[in-house]
């Protein structure tokens, strides 16, 4: 029911004004802000389609060229993304799009900045989230003390076991890298726990995955005396491993692609 | 991977440190990458493939794969890379510094 006042034969000013204001509000309610669920849909959106159009553009390319130019102009930057992704995610901390952000800028784009930052507040605030448990495999090549801390928090924390078996996992290969001494403890803790799960990091299950390891690591474990190294360069000219003892050495299984 | 291990290398120059590539190329690849990515360390040739006889018997499965080694040849790092590679580099160097 129309107020009396806003009926157009009794005030005729009122009902010019409510007039004018339902029609800039039509006007203008497609520019309110979208909702934080809406603005991760959209980024997403965004994403798989500039992905989709350089895949196409790249498919039908001829030469070498051509394809290096696309890959300069077209790729769609993912740090780019990631930048918007953790904005998005710290406009709007308490909302459930948040986590999706945070996890989209660790899982899609583990080189960027922002992915030590995401991680942190992963660590922090969702560390129980059934969402992180994919962020586990990436964890240990995102460049950052953070990691560390979060593979910890979601094993300690999350409720789930195929969470914390691939925190486990996560934790074993980030102390290769990182805290050596830890390994150990953390491959008899997939033994002993989850050793019927599915492994993230190889084609069977985590025990597989442990026993392959230990077996591994007779050899080339953390303590062993590396093997001798005899082969050539790619000169082709002989030289040995051993040639290096007294030095602190990387050795770099590389390829060019 | 080149331009950090570019720097590590250049950073190293003066110290018992040594970055060695084991690679899996066709040879005239690998040496066009040595060119185009001015690589100043030495690698193995692992045979021309990532089947070869060295990745074979050191199970790498998947690229790129990295030991350190400390000074007296024992592993003590798998997989470690950027930072914390430098970090890992350095606790090595002061060991030899210290013993």
């Amino acid at each position: 029911m129309i107020p009396q006042f806003l009926k157009p034969t009794r005030s005729p000013i009122f009902f010019g004004l409510f007039l004018t204001l339902s029609i800039l509000q039509t006007a203008f309610g497609a520019d309110r802000p979208a909702s934080p669920a809406q603005g991760y849909s959209a980024l997403v959106r965004e994403y798989q389609t500039a992905q989709a159009e350089f895949s196409k553009l790249y498919q039908a390319a001829k030469t070498d060229e051509e394809r290096e130019k696309l890959r300069n102009e077209k790729a769609p930057d993912s740090k780019k993304f990631a930048a918007r992704f953790w904005d998005l995610a710290q406009q709007n901390p308490k909302d459930p799009a948040a986590l999706d952000a945070l996890v989209w800028v660790t899982t899609s784009s583990y080189q960027s900045e922002e992915a030590g930052k995401a991680l942190a507040l992963l660590a922090k605030d969702h560390a129980a989230s059934e969402k992180v448990a994919n962020v586990c495999d990436i964890a240990p090549y995102i460049s950052s003390m953070a990691s560390g801390d979060f593979l910890r928090a979601v094993l300690e924390k999350n409720p789930k076991r195929e969470a914390q078996a691939k925190a486990c996992e996560g934790l074993y290969t980030y102390s290769l890298m990182a805290e050596p001494a830890q390994a150990e403890k953390f491959l008899a803790l997939l033994s002993e726990k989850y050793s019927d799960l599915t492994s993230g990091r190889g084609t069977g299950t985590v025990g597989e995955f442990a026993k392959t390891e230990r077996e591994h690591n007779k050899t080339f474990g953390i303590g062993q005396v590396a093997p001798e190294i005899e082969g050539e360069d790619i000169d082709g000219k002989k030289f040995k491993l051993s040639d290096y003892r007294g030095k602190v050495v990387v050795i770099d299984f590389w390829g060019d692609w | 991977m080149y331009p950090h291990e570019r720097s590590l290398v250049k950073r190293m120059q003066d110290k018992p440190f040594a970055l060695i590539g084991m690679n899996s190329d066709p040879r005239p690849k690998a040496k066009a990458a040595l060119a185009r990515e001015n690589i100043t360390w030495r690698s193995f040739w692992d045979g021309g493939s990532t089947q070869g006889p060295i990745a074979k018997s050191w199970k790498v499965n998947s690229w790129p794969t990295i030991y350190v080694l400390d000074a007296k040849g024992v592993i003590r790092y798998r997989n470690t890379r950027g930072e914390a590679m430098d970090h890992a580099v350095e606790t090595l160097l002061k060991e030899i510094e210290t013993h």
